[in-house]
């Protein structure tokens, strides 16, 4: 069984669950999470992921507390983000860039721009 | 005064004529036929109150008692002239007025009058004409003063005819004139009247003691020549000879020469005769029956030197008879010289029962009243002093004064029925007197001069003092300090007076400053143009008529209709635009009937044809006593106003529809995402399935889930665009390399639609500070939208080739880039919701309707603007950006 190298996370079950599903079907192995606790449980465990997809506006704390959060924890581990957000203002974008953020996608995101974004970052590995 | 007697000023005049023709009957007399009269006040009285006209009335009555006092015309012709030169207008004060008539006027008439018609002396003429000169303005300064004082006291009203005001100097006048004059009359009358009766007496006294004197003298004559002629009888009847008798009669002295006996009717004897002759003669034969002594004029000597017969009866030694002489007047003025004493200016003469002199003696005495004097003796008219003189017209008149007497006669004498008459010249005294008076009225009149003077100057005075006044406070200002002439501050009235006028004038002064500025703020309002401010008067109950309809001249500024133009309220409304004209006049019933206020908005038609939005603020007040409401208001040009406001209503409305759509894209935008991967992973698990159960119809229906998710992600993205969820990140753009990436864009599109398409661009370049993407996007929008139109025409049946023009201008400020094409056009309709989000022409489906709203959100956001208009073959649309230069950015 290949190695989880995608985490998802977004407040919305239902996108989380879809957008893992549909990377997993494609040969990329991915798991959404809804909440930023369970992403850091997950990302403790799992050695091999490579890409985090974050959600910006999430109910109690946004993408980049998140980023922010998971680069504290986990130091050591070499990590791509990708923020989709309904909203990407230029200041976000900014923000982004300097916490590391490798590619900004704004919802709707379309299923193949989804993996033009993210295969290029696993095969960099 | 509860109700004001009204009479009109005729009847005023007869009344005060009346009174005046009264007063002047009750005449006061200086004593020496000179009377003051003091009934024509009445009439100057009239004058002042009632008008001249009324005055010349009561004038006329009242002077017309001298011709009674008088019996001649002159002092009524005189005193009627004098009327009307005193009550002509004049600056010159009446008093002041009268003074120069009798000194040009009166005092040669009078001179003329009393002197040539009637031989009047030269100093009675002097003293007629300075009483009559003094007399006529005492006259009007009595009647001024009584004027000034019920006219100050308020005690009779200013009439229409009258006087209605009083001037300071006509004051003045009357003041110095009746302090002068008055007082110069009431001691003329008085002390006149004193000398006079003083003169009265002494020359009643004189003319008594002479007449007594005489009497007495008279009678010891007679009674002694009786007692000669007795002795003379005794001597004869006892036997005495004529020559005897004769010496006899010398010694007694009896001053006769012959004396006669009758013992016997007819028997008359010559006793002082030597012959002793008897006489037959008729005329003296009758004297036998005398009883008592009697002095008979002689009969037949009537003519010529009058002989009397004078008769003694006797009665001695039982024998009776008379004796008699024969005596002439002659004889008689011997006895009478020897009989009486006469002094200066008298006279004494003797009367017969006839009445005819028979003897005079006068010393110093003019004899021509002599026959008057006989004639009233005669008449025993003058038993008691009696002065006598010239009858002029009928009456004694004033003006003989001088040359007249006073007599009295005494009774029938003892022995005669003579009678003695004295008489004593009253010339000196008349003519002292008159001096007196003369003398007195030439201080008075020479005082009144002086008081002339004085008023003159006093009234001067007074208005320099208001000359002085008037310049002072004209010169002050609202404050600091003001330094009054002396000739204010001198007295202390004027001073107070100066205080008080200060005072009002500064108060005066600061609210004249208020009324200014507040006229100053007034015109700035009325000064500017788009206000009209108009008030008229309504009746509701009169049909809703009109009236005193009047706006501010600014009506023609603003809307160009001329007073004339537009008369009337109904004209104005005939001028609103049909579409508002209803609601218009139903709001302006509703207000004038119910609310009292109202404001509305509606479009008007200038004179220039073009229609102006206005609004309209109207207040009606309370219906007044004839039915008629005020309604005062404004119209106003909001033209302008209501354009910007329209736009404000359009960004308010973009924006808010901005905002919601942006919650709505963000809302939507989860779903849709969770939509989006479910549709993709279904077609992936569909795919596996073996294919005996998939049917196309599956595949199908995948598809168009996917297809229907692409459309709402497309609405959703622009949606986000319009709505700003991502804010434009600006760099410097070329214009020129926009228009050519743009122009490579386009020329195949337009290509496929065989449509021409050309590019014009300055080769200057001009920069603008915008995302590249984002200008691209507009301008590919609105190339993508004429095509539209010209495709639409082309649909129409229109087969004009299509053109398509992209153009690059420039301003020193703006770079306009447009884009023009032959297509439809755009109506006036779609021409004001052209930016509406949403608002499309193209058939459902085809366009989201987002395209112009979302390009105008984006200019507007990068500082610039689009504009369309129709160019009559098509449309062009203009999208304008700040230019920036190239080092600045």
């Amino acid at each position: 069984m290949k190695e989880v190298e995608v985490l998802l996370l977004d407040d919305e079950i239902e996108i989380a669950d879809e957008v893992a599903d549909y990377l997993s079907g494609r040969g990329v192995k991915a798991i959404g999470l809804f909440t930023p606790a369970m992403l850091e449980d997950e990302l403790g465990r799992m050695e091999k992921v490579r890409v985090v997809v974050t959600d910006l506006r999430m109910p109690g704390r946004s993408g980049f507390d998140f980023i922010r959060s998971i680069k504290e924890k986990f130091p050591d581990r070499r990590l791509s983000f990708v923020v989709m957000s309904g909203f990407i203002s230029p200041e976000d974008v900014e923000a982004g860039r300097q916490l590391g953020v490798v590619d900004f996608l704004r919802k709707p995101v379309a299923p193949q721009e989804l993996m033009d974004a993210i295969l290029p970052l696993l095969r960099g590995s | 005064m509860v109700k004001r007697l009204t009479l009109s000023p005729i009847l005023w005049g007869v009344l005060c004529g009346c009174l005046g023709f009264a007063a002047n009957m009750a005449r006061f007399s200086l004593g020496t036929g000179v009377d003051i009269l003091l009934g024509n006040v009445f009439s100057y009285f009239a004058f002042r109150a009632f008008g001249r006209r009324s005055g010349l009335i009561a004038i006329t009555i009242s002077a017309s008692a001298t011709v009674l006092l008088w019996n001649h015309p002159f002092a009524w012709i005189i005193w009627i002239v004098e009327y009307v030169f005193v009550t002509r207008r004049s600056k010159i004060a009446a008093p002041a007025r009268d003074v120069i008539f009798w000194s040009l006027i009166g005092a040669p008439a009078l001179f003329l009058f009393y002197g040539l018609i009637m031989g009047m002396d030269l100093l009675s003429m002097l003293l007629v004409v300075l009483k009559q000169g003094a007399n006529g303005v005492a006259n009007i300064v009595i009647a001024d003063v009584l004027f000034f004082v019920l006219f100050t006291r308020r005690w009779i009203h200013p009439t229409e005819h009258g006087v209605s005001s009083i001037s300071l100097r006509e004051s003045v006048v009357v003041l110095f004139f009746s302090l002068v004059l008055l007082p110069t009359v009431v001691a003329l009358w008085t002390t006149s009247r004193g000398a006079y009766e003083r003169l009265s007496d002494e020359s009643q006294q004189t003319t008594m003691r002479v007449l007594r004197e005489a009497e007495v003298r008279y009678n010891d004559l007679v009674d002694r020549y009786f007692q000669n002629i007795r002795a003379l009888t005794q001597a004869y009847l006892d036997g005495a000879d004529g020559a005897q008798i004769r010496e006899m009669a010398r010694t007694l002295n009896t001053g006769f020469e012959r004396f006669y006996v009758q013992v016997k009717p007819d028997h008359i004897v010559d006793i002082a005769s030597s012959t002793r002759a008897e006489i037959h003669d008729e005329r003296i034969a009758d004297t036998f029956q005398y009883k008592f002594p009697a002095m008979r004029p002689l009969p037949g000597t009537e003519g010529g030197a009058r002989k009397f017969q004078w008769v003694v009866p006797f009665e001695i030694g039982g024998r009776h008879g008379v004796t008699f002489t024969i005596v002439s007047t002659s004889d008689i003025q011997r006895i009478l010289d020897a009989a009486t004493f006469v002094q200066s200016n008298s006279a004494l003469m003797v009367l017969d029962a006839d009445g005819k002199v028979v003897a005079l003696k006068r010393n110093a005495i003019e004899g021509h009243w002599e026959q008057r004097v006989a004639e009233l003796a005669s008449a025993n008219q003058l038993l008691s002093p009696v002065r006598v003189g010239k009858l002029i017209f009928g009456v004694p008149a004033m003006v003989m004064e001088s040359e007249s007497v006073l007599a009295l006669a005494s009774a029938p004498l003892k022995g005669t029925n003579w009678r003695l008459v004295s008489a004593v010249s009253l010339e000196k005294g008349v003519t002292s007197l008159r001096r007196q008076q003369v003398f007195l009225l030439f201080q008075a009149i020479a005082i009144l001069n002086l008081a002339a003077l004085v008023a003159v100057s006093v009234s001067r005075t007074g208005r320099e003092i208001s000359g002085d006044l008037i310049n002072a406070i004209e010169k002050s200002t609202e404050s600091g300090a003001v330094v009054f002439p002396k000739s204010i501050t001198r007295f202390g009235e004027t001073r107070d007076m100066a205080a008080r006028l200060l005072s009002v004038h500064r108060k005066f002064l600061r609210e004249k400053r208020e009324l200014d500025r507040e006229r100053w703020r007034i015109e700035q309002i009325a000064a500017e143009p788009p206000l009209v401010i108009y008030a008229y008067e309504v009746n509701i109950d009169a049909g809703y008529r009109v009236a005193h309809f009047q706006t501010s001249p600014s009506r023609q500024k603003v809307y160009g209709w001329t007073p004339d133009e537009v008369p009337n309220v109904g004209s104005w409304l005939d001028r609103i635009h049909p579409d508002d004209k209803e609601a218009v006049i139903a709001n302006l019933l509703k207000t004038i009937e119910k609310d009292g206020r109202s404001i509305s908005e509606y479009r008007v038609k200038k004179k220039n044809g073009e229609y102006v939005w206005v609004v309209d603020c109207a207040i009606v007040g309370a219906p007044a006593e004839n039915g008629f409401r005020d309604v005062i208001g404004f119209s106003m040009d909001i033209t302008e106003l209501k354009v910007m406001r329209e736009k404000l209503v359009q960004a308010a409305k973009l924006s808010t529809l901005g905002e919601m759509a942006a919650g709505l894209a963000h809302e939507i935008n989860q779903p849709l995402q969770a939509i989006t991967f479910a549709a993709a992973n279904l077609k992936y698990d569909v795919k596996k399935l073996p294919e005996t159960e998939i049917t196309p119809k599956i595949l199908q229906r995948i598809e168009r889930i996917e297809h229907q998710i692409d459309r709402a992600s497309e609405i959703i993205s622009h949606v986000g665009i319009f709505g700003r969820a991502t804010p434009i990140a600006r760099e410097l753009l070329s214009v020129n390399a926009v228009i050519d990436a743009i122009a490579a864009l386009a020329r195949p599109m337009c290509l496929d639609a065989a449509i021409y398409f050309d590019v014009k661009h300055p080769d200057e370049d001009a920069f603008v500070s915008a995302q590249q993407v984002m200008v691209e996007q507009i301008i590919m929008n609105l190339i993508s939208n004429a095509r539209d139109a010209i495709g639409d025409r082309k649909k129409a049946g229109d087969e004009t080739p299509g053109q398509i023009s992209l153009q690059v201008g420039r301003t020193p400020s703006e770079v306009l880039i447009s884009v023009e094409d032959n297509g439809t056009g755009i109506s006036d309709d779609n021409m004001r919701r052209l930016f509406e989000p949403f608002f499309t022409t193209k058939a459902p489906g085809s366009g989201t309707g987002l395209g112009l709203s979302i390009s105008f959100g984006i200019a507007t956001e990068l500082g610039g603007a689009i504009n369309a208009v129709n160019t009559g073959g098509g449309a062009r649309f203009t999208l304008i950006m700040p230019r920036v230069q190239r080092a600045t950015a």
